[in-house]
């Protein structure tokens, strides 16, 4: 029987920078691979370590898998120099992907920050496949500029996308640069339109954009159960047995990552 | 279960047999407060002993070693543990959750768990930080060995519990012979006695409130007061036989360790870009207690602290969890 930490060897296809600190690595398992969307799998370096993240590809390229990554700690800033042709591990798939079946016929309503943009493009490739299920999309994406921006290519297909609208906005950006809207992603919902009877919201970014745009979904009307978050804590082991990404009584790799709102909304060291 | 009779000298022939087949691991006496757990050999057998109580080094280390391998991993020799307590099988259960459980099992603790003969023994006294009896436990085993060894005059009560404990016994027939009521009588008293010694150690504690249905630690300023004296050793995590967290370190060739790790340790729970969801002393230690009497329970049904008393009897700062508990009670 396979032991369940031995990781799968897997060749760097190409790099893409998607901004001055994040880059999307392509990378080829040297055998079958499959995830759902919004799972994540465990990526190490040879003799160097071993962290978290969720691919950003969709679950339908079943050849390659896209790793989108932020420079932010030491595996990553390793992760970072690596070239074309170089050999990762890679463990997994681990946890409970978003429930999307449990989303046809509904409005979803996606809301993302920064490299959280990562797992939502795999998520949102995933929609975009099947789109006729699905009775409309609307992402609302912030970043901190509009350099920060990640998918620039692909923004510009998917919004050529019917039942797919798109709102974008940078927190700051010098006077002429940026077209669309300027301020914190959570100002996009004031424009977006939904029927929030039959919405649901999926969020992704960095704690702080995560903990006010679940306040602001809230207020807007959406209830705890149909809020959606992609949660990130120290998920070393991704088995549910090292303990570090303890969530209250769930630990967030094998009972998440991806939780509705209700299920976690009372622990304190929710957004820390 | 099955019952038997051995005496003294009848179970020292036992262990000889054992030697060779096994490795064999008991306890000697070590000064006046602790136990040392080491390997029998021919040369040691005569000074090997049972243990009052349980030792100081917890029972995890023979399944979850302090550090180890992990990838790829040694296989073990079939080992024999001698001198078991009740708290520290109690231990087990949740290690046994948290490592067998689950959609995934541990190969590396699975093989050590797999290859190991579990002999307990009944606790014969206490110390002043046992308090297994208050805590859903006793300090005399009823589950998870594969033979338990009841201390009386000249001799041993044996319980056989699994078919590893039954093959054992079966295979040195000649030495055990059937156990008669005044055996069990004089067994059966001891058991009463060190049980009113431990409720009669924790009489002033009161856990009543605080572990009541509704295990949810109150809003209280209590875990301030706690966490004032914690050095932040994790000693306390460390001696506990129920943590079952561990660090992950990464080799060349794409093999892994694994080390001890404990959650309250500053960097534990810290992710990459710095977010710490419990980055203050109180905040890591409401964690501990909710994760041994709260989370725990939640998942599998039973407390994840059984009573031993180890992370009183390490703590530098003297933290006594009873005390905490107590506390938590009086401020339901």
């Amino acid at each position: 029987m396979k032991n369940i930490y031995q990781p799968i060897k897997s060749e760097v296809l190409k790099i893409t920078d998607e901004s001055s600190n994040i880059k999307t690595f392509t990378l080829k398992p040297s055998e079958e691979f499959s995830f759902i969307t919004g799972q994540f799998i465990e990526l190490s370096l040879d003799g160097i370590g071993e962290a978290p993240f969720t691919p950003s590809s969709s679950p339908y390229e079943t050849e390659t898998i896209d790793v989108t990554i932020m420079r932010a700690g030491y595996v990553t800033e390793k992760i970072h120099q690596l070239k074309k042709g170089d050999v990762v591990g890679i463990r997994g798939p681990y946890g409970k992907g978003y429930p999307i079946e449990e989303m046809f016929n509904k409005e979803i309503l996606i809301l993302g920050g920064g490299v959280g943009m990562a797992p939502l493009r795999s998520f949102l490739l995933t929609l975009i496949k099947q789109i006729d299920k699905f009775k409309k999309i609307i992402l609302c994406y912030g970043a901190k500029s509009p350099g920060d921006i990640i998918y620039k290519s692909e923004f510009e297909k998917w919004k050529k996308i019917k039942k797919l609208d798109i709102l974008r906005s940078v927190d700051k950006c010098s006077v002429g640069v940026w077209k669309e809207d300027i301020g914190v992603v959570t100002c996009l919902l004031d424009k977006a339109k939904f029927d929030l009877k039959n919405a649901v919201s999926i969020v992704c970014g960095p704690p702080i954009m995560m903990k006010f745009g679940t306040e602001k979904l809230l207020e807007v009307g959406f209830t705890p159960e149909n809020i959606y978050l992609s949660m990130e804590k120290n998920m070393s082991c991704g088995l549910g047995k090292c303990g570090h990404c303890q969530l209250g009584p769930y630990f967030v790799c094998k009972d998440g990552p991806v939780f509705t709102y209700d299920k976690i909304k009372d622990f304190d060291e929710l957004w820390d | 279960m099955e019952i038997r009779y051995i005496n003294n000298n009848n179970w020292q022939n036992f262990l000889l047999n054992q030697l060779g087949k096994y490795n064999v691991y008991s306890l000697f006496e070590q000064g006046d407060a602790d136990y040392n757990c080491a390997m029998l050999s021919a040369e040691n057998l005569k000074d090997t002993i049972l243990g009052k109580y349980r030792s100081l080094v917890p029972l995890k280390s023979f399944f979850f070693p302090p550090s180890e391998k992990i990838l790829p991993f040694n296989r073990k020799k079939p080992q024999i543990v001698v001198g078991v307590k009740a708290c520290e099988l109690a231990h087990l259960r949740i290690l046994d959750a948290m490592f067998l459980g689950g959609e995934y099992k541990d190969p590396v603790y699975e093989e050590a768990r797999k290859n190991t003969v579990i002999i307990s023994a009944d606790c014969t006294s206490a110390k002043d930080c046992c308090f297994c009896s208050i805590i859903e436990g006793t300090p005399y085993p009823t589950q998870g060995f594969d033979m338990n060894l009841r201390p009386i005059k000249n001799g041993f009560v044996i319980e056989i519990l699994s078919e590893n404990g039954k093959a054992l016994v079966e295979n040195n027939g000649s030495l055990f012979q059937n156990a008669v009521n005044d055996h069990l009588d004089e067994s059966a008293k001891k058991r009463v006695e060190v049980n009113e010694l431990v409720l009669k150690i924790n009489k002033d504690f009161n856990f009543a409130k605080a572990l009541d249905e509704d295990v949810k630690p109150p809003k209280t300023d209590l875990w301030k007061d706690v966490a004032k004296e914690c050095v932040e050793c994790g000693g306390c995590r460390f001696v506990c036989s129920t943590c079952y967290c561990f660090l992950i370190g990464e080799q060349k060739n794409f093999e892994k360790f694994r080390l001890w790790d404990a959650c309250q340790f500053k960097g534990y729970a810290r992710v990459a870009g710095g977010a710490n969801p419990r980055p203050t002393k109180e905040k890591r230690y409401k964690n501990l207690y909710s994760c041994k009497f709260d989370y725990r329970r939640q998942n599998f049904g039973f407390y994840a602290c059984t009573g031993c008393g180890r992370c009183i009897e390490v703590c530098p700062a003297e933290i006594d969890i009873r005390n905490v508990i107590t506390k938590l009670s009086e401020a339901k």
